[in-house]
């Protein structure tokens, strides 16, 4: 027998019922992307470079752009 | 050294910006109508101090105050500059970006639904493959059924939905008035759950899942 359904409303007006996993997937996944010639550097090596234009956007219209130019790639290589 | 960005608003009468991250204070650069907030001379050494949790807490703290009385376009945590000039330049060339964006959702918050299965690993323990694709055909199907009787439940204060997938289940984002939760959220608290399943809303919060892509310069 299943269990039954539960329904649980958290007030970010009210941070103590804010799990940390709701402020993380907020803070960390959703907002504007700033990126710009970015150097990852460990031990002196430098091993990521990435060269974008900043966006605006959401999440999900994030990953379609980021599908969409996946796509391009492979066509193209 | 770097600086810290959290979000672009409307300049005008700016609340009280208070500390920030790591207690950094919190500033603010402005362009025409619009400011950047940012704590100044900050190092990734600053947030990685502490639990890098406490921080994106902090971090959310300052954001909320802000977004208690106005519109917010939040950065993604963490985003750093070298320098105001940087900053500044930023505002400059997107200006009508973010002015539009800031404009279009003066009013509006956003609400998180978070739908999830109680046994989403059903599906893993299914004998064949061809077993495991049809319980996840059925979980996805069910999802989709519940997630859509909840948008007419809610529909007179919504202004629009997005929906996207989550682990273990599926989120929608509700664009509606700043005045407008309560009236939400009552209308959903008479939304009876299917068994099995966990509901849990959240918000308000910035209107992140409605920003509409913009490729600026």
């Amino acid at each position: 027998m299943s269990a039954p359904g539960t329904m649980v409303f958290a007030d970010t007006n009210e941070g103590d019922q804010l799990a940390l996993l709701d402020i993380l997937d907020h803070v960390l996944n959703q907002g504007v992307i700033l990126r710009g010639n970015l150097v990852i550097s460990l031990a002196g090596v430098d091993l990521v470079y990435v060269g974008l234009d900043v966006i605006l956007t959401s999440i999900e219209t994030a990953m379609r752009h980021i599908n969409a130019t996946s796509r391009v790639t492979e066509k193209t290589s | 050294m770097s600086i810290l960005l959290y979000c672009v608003t409307e300049k005008s009468e700016l609340p009280r910006l208070g500390k920030g991250v790591a207690g950094l204070p919190v500033l603010s650069v402005e362009h025409g109508e619009i400011a950047g907030l940012f704590s100044p001379g900050t190092c990734a050494e600053d947030w990685k101090g502490s639990p890098l949790k406490e921080s994106a807490r902090q971090f959310h703290q300052v954001l909320h105050r802000i977004f208690e009385s106005r519109a917010i376009i939040p950065f993604c945590f963490p985003t750093l500059m070298h320098e105001t000039p940087e900053l500044a330049r930023h505002l400059e060339t997107n200006l009508l970006e973010y002015v539009a964006q800031l404009e279009k959702f003066r009013t509006s918050v956003q609400m998180d639904i978070t739908i999830t299965q109680a046994d989403s690993a059903r599906a893993t323990r299914q004998a064949s493959g061809a077993e495991y694709l049809r319980e996840r055909q059925k979980q996805s199907e069910e999802l989709d059924r519940v997630a859509s009787q909840l948008c007419t439940h809610a529909d007179s204060p919504t202004r629009d939905w997005r929906t996207r997938p989550a682990q273990h289940g599926l989120k929608v984002f509700a664009l509606l008035d700043r005045d407008s939760v309560e009236v939400f959220n009552s209308s959903l608290q008479q939304f009876r759950v299917p068994p099995g399943l966990g509901i849990r809303i959240t918000g308000p919060w910035p209107v992140t899942a409605f920003l509409e892509l913009r490729q600026v310069g």
